[in-house]
Order: C-alpha cells, then sequence, then structure tokens
C-alpha cells in the first residue's frame, strides 16, 4: 500500500483517495473519426473524504477521465490508484472486485426498468454475491438515507428525476464504496433538483465520508459542494486548487476565459467588440474588480467615487456564493484621467479588492 | 358432424400443439442464449468475438432464408438419426425445430440490442460480470420484446406444422390436405381453418397479454 495514513484518513476512515499519474488516452483513427486524444498526461490527487469536481466543456475529456478511475476506459498510458489499489494494473476479476469499493451514479440514472426502487438499489449486491436476508437489511436504510422509503416497489418509470438520481446514489451506495463518482449526475435535472441532489451528496460525504469525484460542465455544482476543483481544457487539467481560489483567482488565461464564460463574467458581445488593448486615443479604462470575502459586503465603489471624485460607471455585475463564501464581481469604466497616478489602484488594494485591467474605450 | 370427424379434429388439433409446444420449447432453448450471444459478441462487447459472431450471423441467415418444405426435406436423414424415423409427429419436430431456432435467434438479438446500453456501463461499474448483466439485466429488460417475438414464433410454428404433412407429420394442416382436400370434403377444410384461427388468435392474445405484463416501462396508474 504505498499510501500512507494522514491526519484527513483517520478522520474520516470511510473515504479512500484517488490518484492518477500521466493519464493518456488516444482513441485510435477509425472509418467514421479521426485519431482523437482526449487525456494528455493527466495528474490528479482526490485527498480522501473530499469533494472534487472536474470542470470542462464537453468534449473537453471529463468523462474519459471518470471512466478510467473504475476502469470501464482504458488508459493508452499513465496509471490510476484507487485506496491503494492500481485500478489499471487489474485483471477482469481484480476489476470486478474493486468496481465494489467505487459507486458510480450517471446523468441518465442507468435504472433497470424492470426492477424496482428496492431491486434496483440490491442489484449490486446481487452482482456481489450477497444473501437475501443480508440485501434486505442493507436496502431498507439506503432508501430511507435518500428519503424514498415509501416508493421502495415504484417502477423506475413512476419516478421523478430527482427520485431516480436518488435511487441511482443509494444504490451506488449499496456495497459500502470507499469512493463515489458523478457522472454528470445533475446534467439532466432541473435547477432545484440539482440542489436537493447537490445537498444529498454532500450529506452522504460529510456522513459517511465516502470520497467524492464529479465531472461537471456546470459552475452552480462546483460553487455549491466541491472542495477543490480542476478545470480540465482539451484532455489536460490546466488549473486546479481550493474551489473558492479557482474560481475568484485563476491564473492561467485558458482558465481565466473558461471560467469567465461560465460565471456570466464574460462582456455583453457589443462592449466587448470596441475595447482596445492600447490606452492611445480612448477616454475610459475597463477594470474588472474582484470582491472576496468580507469585502463583498464593503460600499468600496461608493467610497472610491467621492474619495477621487471619479464617475464610476458599472457595465456589469454579480454576487455568488462559492464554496460557502460570497463573491463579487464588478465591471466598471472609469475615466483615463483618473488613473494617470496610483492612488485608485493603492486604494481597491488596500480594500482587499483584486483588479484585473481589460481594456480601454473611446 | 360426425363422432368420427370430432374426434379426428380433436387429435390433429392436440398433434398440432404438440408440435408446436416441442419445437418452440427446444427452439427457444438453442435460440435464447444464440440471440443473446449475437446480441453481445461483436468487437467490444461483452462477449467480443467477432469472427464466431459472423460465422453464427451466416448460419442463421442461411437456415432462414432456406424456404421450409425444402429444410424438411433436405433434413429427413438427420430427422432419422435423431428420431429413428423421418415419418410422424415426432419427426416433424425436427425440421420444426431448426426453422425455428434462428428465428427465435434473431428476435431475442433485436429485442437485447434495445437495452439502453448505459444500463450495461453501470453494471459494469456494479462489478458485474458479463454473465451476471445477461440474466439480471439484459434478458429482463428484453423480456417484453422476447414475449411477443415467441408469440410470433409461436404462430409461424403452427404454420409451419401444417406443411409438416409432406413427411406424414399429423396435425391440422395434414387433416385439412387429406380430407378436406384428397377427399373432397370441404366442410372438414373450413372447420380446420376455424380450428387455427381460433388457436392463433389464443397464442396471440396471451402473449401479448403476458407481455404488457412484464412491460414495466409504461406508466399504468
Amino acid at each position: 500500500m504505498p499510501s500512507a495514513p494522514s491526519p484527513t484518513q483517520s478522520a474520516r476512515p470511510a473515504g479512500g483517495a484517488i490518484t492518477a499519474r500521466g493519464l493518456t488516452r488516444v482513441y485510435p483513427r477509425t472509418k467514421a473519426s479521426p485519431e482523437v486524444t482526449a487525456l494528455v498526461d493527466v495528474d490528479l490527487d482526490v485527498a480522501p473524504g473530499e469533494i472534487y469536481g472536474v470542470i470542462g466543456r464537453s468534449g473537453a475529456g471529463k468523462s474519459t477521465l471518470i471512466r478510467a478511475v473504475n476502469g470501464l476506459e482504458k488508459p493508452t498510458r499513465g496509471t490510476v490508484t484507487v485506496d491503494g489499489v492500481e485500478i489499471t494494473a487489474l485483471d477482469d476479476a481484480g476489476l470486478r472486485r474493486e468496481r465494489r469499493k467505487i459507486g458510480m451514479i450517471f446523468q441518465h440514472f442507468n435504472l433497470v426498468s424492470s426492477r424496482t426502487a428496492h431491486d434496483n438499489v440490491a442489484l449490486p449486491l446481487e452482482f456481489a454475491g450477497v444473501d437475501r436476508r443480508t440485501i434486505a437489511a442493507r436496502v431498507e436504510p439506503l432508501l430511507e438515507l435518500v428519503g424514498l422509503s415509501d416508493k421502495r416497489d415504484r417502477y423506475p418509470v413512476e419516478l421523478s428525476g430527482g427520485q431516480k438520481q436518488r435511487v441511482g446514489i443509494a444504490r451506488a451506495l449499496a456495497t459500502d464504496p470507499k469512493v463515489l463518482l458523478c457522472d454528470e449526475a445533475t446534467s439532466a435535472l432541473d435547477p432545484e433538483t440539482t440542489r436537493s441532489i447537490l445537498t444529498l451528496l454532500k450529506d452522504v460525504n460529510r456522513g459517511l465520508g465516502v470520497t467524492v469525484l464529479l465531472i461537471t460542465h456546470e459552475m452552480d455544482v462546483v460553487k455549491q459542494i466541491c472542495d477543490r476543483v480542476g478545470v480540465i481544457e482539451a484532455g489536460r487539467i490546466i488549473e486546479q486548487g481550493p474551489t473558492y481560489d479557482v474560481i475568484t483567482r485563476p491564473k492561467t488565461e485558458t482558465a481565466k476565459s473558461f471560467l469567465g464564460t461560465l460565471t456570466g463574467r464574460e462582456l455583453p458581445p457589443m462592449l466587448a467588440a470596441r475595447i482596445r488593448p492600447e490606452r492611445e486615443g480612448t477616454r475610459q479604462t475597463l477594470l474588472r474588480l474582484g470582491f472576496t470575502g468580507d469585502t463583498a459586503e464593503e460600499p468600496t465603489i461608493a467610497r472610491l467615487s467621492r474619495r477621487f471624485g471619479a464617475d464610476v460607471a458599472i457595465l456589469q455585475a454579480q454576487v455568488d456564493e462559492i464554496a460557502g463564501k460570497p463573491f463579487g464581481s464588478i465591471t466598471v469604466a472609469i475615466d483615463n484621467e483618473h488613473l494617470e497616478d496610483d492612488s485608485i489602484a493603492a486604494f481597491l488594494a488596500e480594500a482587499g479588492v483584486s483588479v484585473e485591467r481589460i481594456g480601454h474605450v473611446a | 358432424m360426425s363422432p368420427e370427424l370430432v374426434r379426428l379434429i380433436w387429435a390433429a388439433t392436440l398433434d398440432s400443439l404438440y408440435m408446436v409446444a416441442v419445437s418452440g420449447l427446444i427452439g427457444t432453448l438453442v435460440g435464447l442464449p444464440l440471440g443473446v450471444f449475437l446480441a453481445t459478441s461483436e468487437r467490444g462487447e461483452l462477449f467480443s468475438a467477432p469472427l464466431v459472431n459472423r460465422v453464427l450471423g451466416l448460419v442463421v441467415n442461411a437456415t432462414r432464408s432456406t424456404p421450409f418444405i425444402i429444410l424438411v426435406v433436405a433434413i429427413i436423414p438427420l430427422t432419422r438419426a435423431i428420431v429413428g424415423t423421418s415419418i410422424g409427429t415426432s419427426a416433424a419436430i425436427v425440421p420444426l425445430t431448426i426453422a425455428s431456432a434462428p428465428f427465435i435467434a434473431r428476435i431475442v438479438e433485436a429485442a437485447i440490442r434495445e437495452v439502453d446500453h448505459g444500463l450495461v456501463e453501470a453494471s459494469l461499474a456494479m462489478g458485474a460480470s458479463p454473465f451476471q448483466i445477461v440474466t439480471k439485466v439484459l434478458i429482463p429488460e428484453a423480456l417484453p420484446g422476447i414475449t411477443l417475438g415467441l408469440t410470433l414464433t409461436a404462430v409461424s410454428l403452427l404454420a409451419n406444422s401444417a406443411m409438416v404433412g409432406a413427411v406424414g407429420g399429423g396435425g391440422l394442416g395434414d387433416l385439412g390436405i387429406r380430407y378436406g382436400y384428397q377427399r373432397f370434403m370441404p366442410e372438414v377444410m373450413a372447420i380446420v381453418v376455424v380450428v387455427l384461427i381460433v388457436l392463433v388468435q389464443g397464442v396471440q392474445s396471451f402473449g401479448e397479454r403476458v407481455a404488457r405484463r412484464v412491460n414495466k416501462r409504461i406508466r399504468r396508474d
């Protein structure tokens, strides 16, 4: 066992770590499509007991990545280790055994339509050869955990999307897994149901200590439950870290533009077209101000306007809650003359506001 | 209608049902696994064996494209080897079975292919073996389609069984030809047709009822 017990592990004994090293997946050329490289040298470290989100556009490689974790996808190169077991080195029988420690839920739920809610949850236990009495004793509490005790004898067709995903979650937890993989688990659900499923996932994570790895293209999912996030683009994880840091202060340009589109911080196209990179011959400067934590509640813009006698035009503004903390983003236009010296920059820095110069407009 | 005629028709009906039941049963025992294999053995599937898949597919197609009456005559040596004789109701079961098994196989294959591939994926993720996926997921999910297919098979077996009179197999078809046609007794022909219609109706509505019963994809409140 390569992983030494860490304090996190002893606090949450049920969760397993997920480690990927140099994960690369190339789909060979077929008659219908050219060679596709879905993953390039991906390194991933998910700590025991955390909720880790991988966010990316469709086609970025998210699905390939999460499916490599339970061996549904065989990587071209690289290794995946889950709870100390190298998944990529297992034979078929070993893989079947290890998969019982890795639960998975899906975008389209994938419930067996000919089985009731109860029997769907029992399915992985039947696969594992567990006897009838043990199955009955295990399934009831799981249905209770996901709030579906009264639907035990219902068939999937009689359940709503949210209820189906709850059955999916109970089923994924039936074999007492150390890791739960969520493949776009809320993408087919409406916003309200999404929130309730995310709350359930968080409860499961905190209550049972199960490590959660999820992939999504929805920023709201990451903001609501992920402890840490990785941004995937063209098969590479271009940035990762604590959710709040990555979303509020992305380091790379790609992550910035990508997260910008997702957080709605992108400017309206009409305005964006007028922005010029050079100051020469322009009247105003556009700044994007980021308000994190406590600063999000301060009247900083009003103070700036009074102190410097500067007119501040607000072009776009938004307040968000990310990983339980508020984050505000305001795009403003200020006349160039006020920015001759560094006094406004100094004022904003002192107020704890991050400043990003976007460009200039006439 | 003379009691003698009633006795004849009753005996012929029993003969027909016997032939259909036995050949349908054996046909299913062969056709079901064959169909499952055809549906799951292409490259990258559960029991990936593309070459075997192709060969079995060819055999199935060849059997299905041989007209039944030719099949009956062509396999007389085989029938004799299995049953000991090539004449009679039991002997007729051999060609009926050989014709029904590939038919059932194709029907099962189509029904299994209709099952959402996501279920196979989910089952694999749960640690299921390919065999478990077949027995616990694929066949139960395909059951409505398989049931309707077996109904179809039973009806076509009934039709085929009328032809085995050619090798001295009994049954309703044989009765109709011998009495109705060769002895100029049109009323026997008419009764045979009526009995066949009733049987087909019965089989069809029974099959549909079972198929509805096992179909959990339709909501019934």
